[in-house]
């Protein structure tokens, strides 16, 4: 019920805080501009309260809960206690901290937050909906950063029993047995973490295999994984209807956990704010249509998961640089590496030129196997490699992993594709030992022709 | 299967070519052998042909393009039909093929081949030899962001980093050359009439930026630091000074946006005006010059010319002063060889080249070039007589391969026959040595204690200091001027 308006004008209004919106608020605040920053719900957007942040707290959880119960550390015998509804409120406690972290960084900026759902009135003002009141906000520039939510299935309604990753991860009681329809990285993340915390763990994904997007060499060890932790996995399977918890597979066959969860990928949240005011295009799978600067519309940006390519946090957070950097009048380039990483057992990351394309081109992959890295050694975790793609002239164009903490490489890879460096930059560079990093200078050496820590 | 056309080194070391003008456009048929594009090395044009019949269906650059060796020049799909651009919507089924003869396609292409085509390129195909994705530009992400701020794009800037990567520094030479591409901040939508012409922003275009109305003529474009006396218009100077025509043409006025200028005209810095400008930027700014001078009789010169001329021996006939020049300078590189050397302060190293060639700067209808005569140290004056007249009218008339503007040792600037008296050349790296032959015009002179009028002309040496000190910068023009002033030495040395 609206029972008045106010009217308001700013310089730029962000809609949405997730780690695009809430980085294109600091950036225009920092370029002078008066900014308003519209959630319709918590700081931080899916990424710090339901995606990322709590998904790698529990991951991490988990797997220090099977390290100390695997047997595997020699010398060590534990035993452990679990309490899931102590485990979720430290993922909520770890969202908290990081929101706080945000809104101190949004009030230091001077950017105005506004509580309330917005949609577009004309071209240029938005109507802001929250508590039984809406306000008009007159603007220059809009910036759309809604982000995406996840994909429904319409035979499988999302239930108590029927979750999504979002309720998933705020489960308070750890489920004795859990199918997760989809193997996407989501749901290989999801199913890895609570079957290290006893779960007993179905994976249904429709296509041949797991992360059916990746090489079949970097998801071998995360396939070796999953076998040991006991996860069933049925690969070229749909999942056709759900009753209560159980759902009924196009094999035939049903499967009866205690939950279910949906993790069949995420679509965009085009349609959350009346976009179509601005003359805005869609595409045929829901994505705003933008320019190379980003712009969907005269004054309008949309960035992050709203817009075509990976949906990730990091590509909508430079996605909002660069949009306010236009707006700016400052010159802005396109990111030319955007690296990938998901957090598996064992991880796995990727940037640039992927392996499928560097064999099917004909390019220089160079693989280096962790077996031959002393800190994988050390940690006990040497399954897995590091595989550099190289051009003709050995410029460093793709950098892939599957390992113990390879994430981390997934920086100074992108770093390296970013300044076209050489394998033999790579190599030259030092690299601390023991690190995991030096894995990638092996491979690097590997493409001059010069190994040094295998030997044929 | 397309085949890709890649830039092969077409002369001794090439490293890149700048693209002059496209003889075949996307969708055209060409022949194998038919030249598809016109290249331009540092000192010459080629023409590039095709290596197979077939349709052109991408290009590798466009014209004013610097391309690398090795990058996709343009691919041509063998038997294509002229549609094949557009053939990735909807390959039509291979049954139906040989039905569409395309009414309006105006080539006498067979309509077999069509279908032909079209069956492979719907079958995937596995290229293995490279990749189909466009070469970008190597630069760290600032030079990037940076070359977007002045307008630069970076497909047309060339490297001096490892293996052609593109520094920051490289886009200092191209300051300003280019239309800003960043446009002014995008308009909001409180100036409506703005913001529905912004997406995207496109930048304004600088105006004629093809054409100066004044095309200097090459002799006009390389005044020297001299004076005018008489000479036959020959050979001009290599790269002394900048072409004053052209540069008063852009000079602007007090503000420092040029492309917004109403009465300046903005053209692009191209071919061997670029080529020019970039040799003796790094020339100026890197070499220390030492020059020195001697002033000497020229009548014994010219009186040995006309007896030579007057023999009979037809390798005689056309015998100019430059082919004296020429032998002089071979001879006096020979008694110092470390002249004829290229030192690099970045490797710490001294080459020392094991032939002499020198090369000749000539005014030719595309620009100032440098054709070589090789190897002068070991020629007799007859051959090199002869070599300087293949090569000067070589030149003149483009038909030298990209190899004879290749290795010089030691350059000449013939500046006397513009009218040229006294000059300053420079130096054109990566060589250490250039002389300069001034016009021969009647001057006082002294002979015998007494001042006569005389035919002389005056002889410049600039030398690296880095490499050469001024023991030997003035000794070997000492021996170009004593051989100049008794020239029959230079006939009876050899």
């Amino acid at each position: 019920m609206v029972v008045g308006a106010i009217g308001e004008r700013t310089d730029v209004v962000v809609i949405g805080s997730g780690p695009g919106g809430y980085v294109a608020a600091l950036r225009a605040a920092d370029g002078g501009r008066e900014v308003m920053l519209i959630e319709r719900d918590t700081l931080g957007g899916t990424c710090l309260n339901v995606g990322c942040i709590p998904s790698k707290t529990l991951i991490e959880v988990a797997s220090l809960r099977d390290r100390a119960l695997s047997g595997k550390v020699p010398g060590l015998t534990a035993s452990v206690d679990t309490d899931m509804s102590e485990i979720a409120a430290h993922l909520g406690d770890v969202s908290q901290g990081l929101r706080n972290g945000v809104d101190h960084l949004l009030h230091a900026a001077g950017v105005t937050v506004i509580p309330g759902t917005a949609h577009f009135a004309r071209r240029d003002r938005l109507s802001v909906a929250h508590d039984n009141q809406v306000r008009h906000i007159d603007f220059d520039h809009a910036i759309v950063a809604t982000g995406s939510r996840p994909t429904t299935l319409a035979d499988i309604p999302f239930s108590d029993a029927v979750l999504d990753s979002t309720s998933a991860l705020a489960l308070q009681e750890l489920p004795p047995s859990m199918v997760i329809l989809g193997a996407g990285y989501i749901g290989v993340e999801l199913g890895i973490a609570f079957a290290k915390l006893g779960t007993a763990v179905t994976l249904v994904e429709a296509a041949d295999t797991i992360l059916p997007a990746l090489h079949a060499q970097l998801r071998r060890p995360v396939e070796h994984t999953l076998r040991r932790l006991g996860v069933t996995v049925l690969t070229a399977t749909k999942a056709l209807r759900s009753h209560g918890s159980a759902v009924d597979l196009d094999s035939g066959s049903t499967l009866r956990p205690s939950v279910t969860v949906v993790a069949v990928g995420r679509r965009p949240n085009s349609d959350s704010c009346s976009l179509e005011i601005t003359g805005s295009a869609l595409d045929e799978r829901g994505h705003v249509v933008v320019d190379e600067n980003l712009m969907a519309a005269p004054g309008v940006y949309a960035i992050g998961d709203l817009i075509a390519g990976p949906a990730l946090a990091h590509r909508a957070t430079r996605d909002a640089e660069r949009a306010v950097q236009h707006l700016l009048g400052e010159p802005a380039i396109a990111p030319i590496a955007i690296p990938e990483v998901i957090f598996s057992d064992p991880e796995i990351m990727s940037v640039g030129v992927t392996l499928d394309d560097a064999e099917a081109t004909g390019a220089s992959i160079h693989r280096f196997p962790l077996a031959a890295n002393a800190r994988a050694q050390t940690m006990g975790a040497a399954a897995g490699s590091v595989w550099l793609v190289s051009d003709p002239d050995g410029t460093v164009i793709g950098v892939h992993a599957a390992g113990p903490h390879v994430s981390e490489l997934a920086g100074e890879a992108a770093l390296a594709i970013e300044l076209a460096a050489t394998t033999e930059d790579l190599s030259l560079t030092m690299h601390p030992h023991p690190t995991i990093s030096e894995s990638l200078a092996e491979a690097a050496l590997l493409g001059q022709g010069m190994p040094l820590h295998i030997r044929r | 299967m397309s085949n890709e056309f890649r830039l092969a080194d077409i002369g001794e070391g090439l490293e890149e070519a700048e693209i002059i003008a496209w003889r075949v456009q996307i969708g055209d048929r060409v022949f194998r052998d038919q030249p598809i594009v016109e290249v331009m090395t540092d000192k010459s044009n080629a023409e590039l042909p095709a290596p197979v019949d077939g349709v052109v269906v991408a290009l590798g650059g466009e014209v004013g393009d610097i391309i690398e060796v090795g990058s996709l020049l343009a691919v041509i799909e063998p038997g294509a039909s002229s549609e094949a651009p557009s053939a990735d919507d909807a390959a039509p089924p291979v049954e139906a093929a040989p039905e569409e003869p395309e009414s309006d396609d105006t080539e006498p292409v067979a309509t077999p081949t069509v279908s032909t085509f079209q069956v492979a390129a719907a079958a995937p195909t596995a290229s293995t030899e490279s990749y189909s994705r466009p070469q970008r530009p190597k630069a760290s992400p600032t030079t990037r962001v940076e070359a977007a701020r002045r307008g630069i794009d970076l497909a047309a800037v060339q490297g001096t980093g490892p293996g052609g990567r593109i520094l920051l520094t490289d886009l200092d030479p191209l300051d300003g050359t280019a239309a800003p591409t960043e446009p002014a901040p995008p308009a909001g939508l409180a100036s409506k009439a703005a913001a529905a012409e912004t997406v995207p922003p496109t930048p304004e275009p600088a105006p004629a930026a093809q054409s100066v109305p004044t095309e200097p003529e090459p002799v006009d474009s390389t005044p020297v630091i001299s004076q005018d006396t008489e000479g036959e218009p020959a050979p001009p100077p290599p790269e002394v000074a900048a072409p004053e025509v052209a540069a008063a043409e852009v000079a602007v006025p007090e503000t420092s946006s040029p492309a917004t200028d109403g009465d300046a005209i903005v053209e692009p810095l191209r071919g061997i005006r670029r080529a020019i400008a970039r040799n003796m930027d790094r020339s100026w700014s890197q070499i220390p010059h030492i020059h020195s001078f001697q002033h000497i009789d020229a009548e014994p010169l010219l009186e040995l010319r006309e007896q030579l001329r007057s023999s009979g021996r037809p390798e005689f006939a056309a015998l100019t002063p430059l082919s004296f020049f020429v032998a002089a300078v071979a001879n006096a590189i020979e008694q110092h060889p470390i002249a004829n050397a290229t030192l690099d302060l970045d490797a710490e190293t001294i080459t020392h080249h094991d032939s002499i060639n020198i090369g000749v700067a000539v005014a030719a209808p595309q620009g100032l070039v440098v054709p070589v005569i090789p190897d002068a140290g070991n020629s007799s004056l007859a051959s090199i007589a002869d070599a300087v007249r293949a090569t000067v009218d070589g030149a003149r008339t483009g038909s030298l391969p990209a190899s004879a503007f290749r290795d010089g040792t030691v350059t000449i600037t013939n500046f006397g026959s513009l009218g040229g008296e006294q000059a300053l050349p420079l130096i054109r790296p990566p060589e250490s040595v250039i002389f300069g032959f001034g016009s021969i015009a009647a001057r006082p002179f002294v002979i015998d204690g007494e001042v006569v009028a005389r035919k002389t002309m005056h002889l410049v040496i600039g030398t690296d200091h880095r490499l050469l000190d001024g023991d030997v910068t003035t000794a070997l023009l000492g021996r170009v001027a004593s051989l100049l002033e008794n020239p029959i030495n230079l006939v009876l040395g050899d």
